[in-house]
């Protein structure tokens, strides 16, 4: 029976280390060329980030780590262009949370500002509080997830992905959206023209469950979802 | 701020400063070395030729160009601009350190603004453009034929539609510059020439570092695969304006025009323009492979015709006759560098405040 490689653990003070910078300061911490030459040969890497404070672009880029926690409230473009993470900040986050995001999870467990998402790829983003403006807009594959309320402009320009709105949507909700689903459980005040409300299906119900069991929610039966999707051209 | 091009030609020494200026005679390959200043720090990143080709990005060109292309970059000095690549490592990349003492043109690393950003791709860059158009999407060649670019509208100025403010924007530059590891990276953005002044206006309030000026695009390898969005002429006299308003006045303006060749090059760098694209003389300059007896032959005796293959032995020495070019015409001039040329240009053809044209829309100071 082969050893199981011991995981690493890092802990880096952002008061020392540029946010942009975390996952280069990773990979001085551990001594390795790469991280995912490290994850490749089986090992874990695990981040812990402390005194956060609000600072701008933490965790930009950050790439293969097992786990990444952070402290405190995060700024603007926090893990922009992040991917393979499995990440939960533990406090707020400013505007355009996820940017680019590209795979893996993120959690946050307070609230986010505003274009939550804005052309992420894939994976998915939780927000455990409420939501600015514009979530996920532009969006291009990934899912977003808002347990609370969101702001206005959900879903515009989206391309293609998955939006999740536990609360209610504010107004002009699917402007300029051309593919993929916004489930809303509360109000949406004020739907545009351009997407339509659709029956809920089994994929979807399928789709919601998943999404909402990956997020760390209890998952419903999804009824209490409405599903809406763009007009399909004539 | 209108200038008459023809008053480059004052610049053109006389016999008496020629002997001023280099009395044991010029030397007889000036300099062509220009600087861009970095927008924060005022430091200097060198480029060795004023010249740059955006063939790789905007052309579908074909890997043996793309080839030639980094040939002619370390052997030439050409900077070619580039569309990011993931894969990109730091060791591709060492040799773009601003610091290391290098004749090689710089890799300029693309993103465009409608598209997600791969930090990766950008992380050892020395520069970055942002696209202000839209990025080149796939066409269906059952329906439509036409390569990406082929319809003027492909290449509409373009922000990225994530953007609900524009200072949004200026922190995403700021980004890039957290991001890369590069100390001294310099992040442009190129731009379609149409609102020239407003957009060259609004690159300067951004805080990019330079601005490429889109005058003449090429979206292919074929002659008249061009498009003429606007007047060379009225392009740079429109930015120059922004820039002088915007209170920016040094930030380097790069333009594209098609087939510009050295001697209405050396004018354009006269008038401040800091750098050229030199992709419409490279295209005028291509030699088509010659088909040789035995091909024709082959296909003579009813066996299936083989077509040379394609080669990019032209674009090494066409760009390397271009910089020649360059030189030679600034030596004609009687100057010893690209630094001199220019500044003495700047202080013949800065257009006294008489001469300088309104604003188009009446707006002054930055």
């Amino acid at each position: 029976m082969s050893k199981q490689p011991a995981s690493k653990n890092v802990e880096l003070r952002l008061s020392k280390t540029p946010p942009a910078r975390l996952q280069r300061a990773m990979e001085q911490a551990c001594d390795a060329t790469s991280v995912q030459l490290d994850v490749q040969a089986g090992a874990g890497m695990e981040l812990m980030v402390r005194e956060a404070a609000g600072q701008h672009y933490v965790g930009v880029g950050l790439t293969n780590l097992n786990r990444v926690e952070i402290d405190g409230a995060v700024g603007d473009y926090a893990l922009c262009g992040s991917d393979q993470c499995e990440t939960t900040i533990h406090g707020n986050a400013g505007d355009f949370l996820g940017h680019s995001f590209r795979s893996g999870v993120v959690i946050i467990t307070g609230n986010a500002g505003d274009s939550v998402g804005a052309m992420g790829v894939g994976g998915l983003i939780a927000v455990y509080g409420s939501a600015g403006n514009r979530v996920g807009v532009s969006l291009q594959g990934a899912d977003v997830l808002i347990r609370g309320n969101a702001g206005a402009d959900v879903g515009f320009g989206m391309r293609s992905g998955t939006i999740i709105i536990g609360g209610s949507a504010g107004p002009n909700m699917g402007r300029g959206m051309r593919g993929g689903t916004i489930y809303v459980r509360g109000e949406a005040t004020d739907v545009c023209s351009e997407i339509e409300e659709v029956r809920m299906r089994e994929p979807d119900r399928l789709k919601l469950g998943l999404l909402l069991m990956k997020s760390g929610i209890k998952s419903s039966s999804g009824k209490e979802f409405r599903v809406y999707r763009p007009r399909a051209e004539a | 701020m209108m200038v008459d091009p023809d008053r480059a030609k004052t610049l053109i020494r006389s016999l008496r400063d020629r002997h001023a200026a280099h009395p044991t005679g010029a030397p007889a390959a000036p300099r062509l070395a220009c600087g861009f200043d970095a927008a924060a720090s005022g430091d200097s990143v060198v480029w060795p030729a004023p010249v740059f080709s955006r063939l790789a990005l905007d052309c579908d060109a074909a890997p043996a160009v793309l080839a030639a292309l980094q040939s002619a970059r370390h052997h030439s000095g050409c900077s070619v601009v580039d569309r990011s690549q993931a894969t990109a490592t730091a060791a591709s990349e060492t040799a773009d350190d601003p610091g290391a003492v290098t004749s090689s043109g710089h890799r300029v690393v693309a993103i465009y603004a409608d598209a997600p950003i791969v930090p990766e791709a950008t992380a050892h860059a020395s520069f970055i453009e942002w696209q202000f158009l839209p990025s080149p999407q796939p066409r269906s060649s059952s329906s439509n034929p036409e390569p990406w670019g082929a319809r003027k509208a492909d290449w509409s100025p373009t922000l990225p539609s994530d953007l609900s403010r524009l200072d949004q924007f200026a922190a995403r530059i700021e980004l890039m510059r957290q991001w890369s590891t590069v100390s001294q990276v310099r992040v442009g953005g190129a731009i379609p020439a149409a609102a020239v002044y407003d957009d060259v206006r609004l690159m300067a309030d951004l805080g990019l570092d330079y601005v490429s000026l889109l005058c003449d695009v090429r979206y292919g390898m074929g002659a008249g695969q061009f498009h003429r969005l606007m007047d060379v002429q009225r392009a740079v006299d429109l930015a120059r304006q922004a820039l002088h308003d915007a209170g920016r006045p040094e930030l380097p303006l790069l333009i594209s025009c098609d087939a510009c060749p050295p001697q209405e090059a050396v004018r354009w760098l006269a008038m401040g323009v800091r750098a050229i694209n030199l992709d419409g003389y490279l295209i005028a300059h291509q030699t088509v492979p010659e088909a040789r007896p035995s091909d024709s032959f082959g296909s003579f005796l009813g066996d299936y015709g083989r077509t040379a293959a394609a080669s990019s032995d032209w674009l090494g020495p066409a760009v390397a006759s271009y910089v020649a070019g360059l030189a030679s015409e600034l030596a004609f001039a009687g100057y010893d560098s690209l630094q001199t040329w220019m500044a003495s240009g700047k202080k013949a053809l800065q257009p006294s405040s008489a001469e300088r044209t309104p604003s188009p829309r009446g707006r002054k100071g930055s």
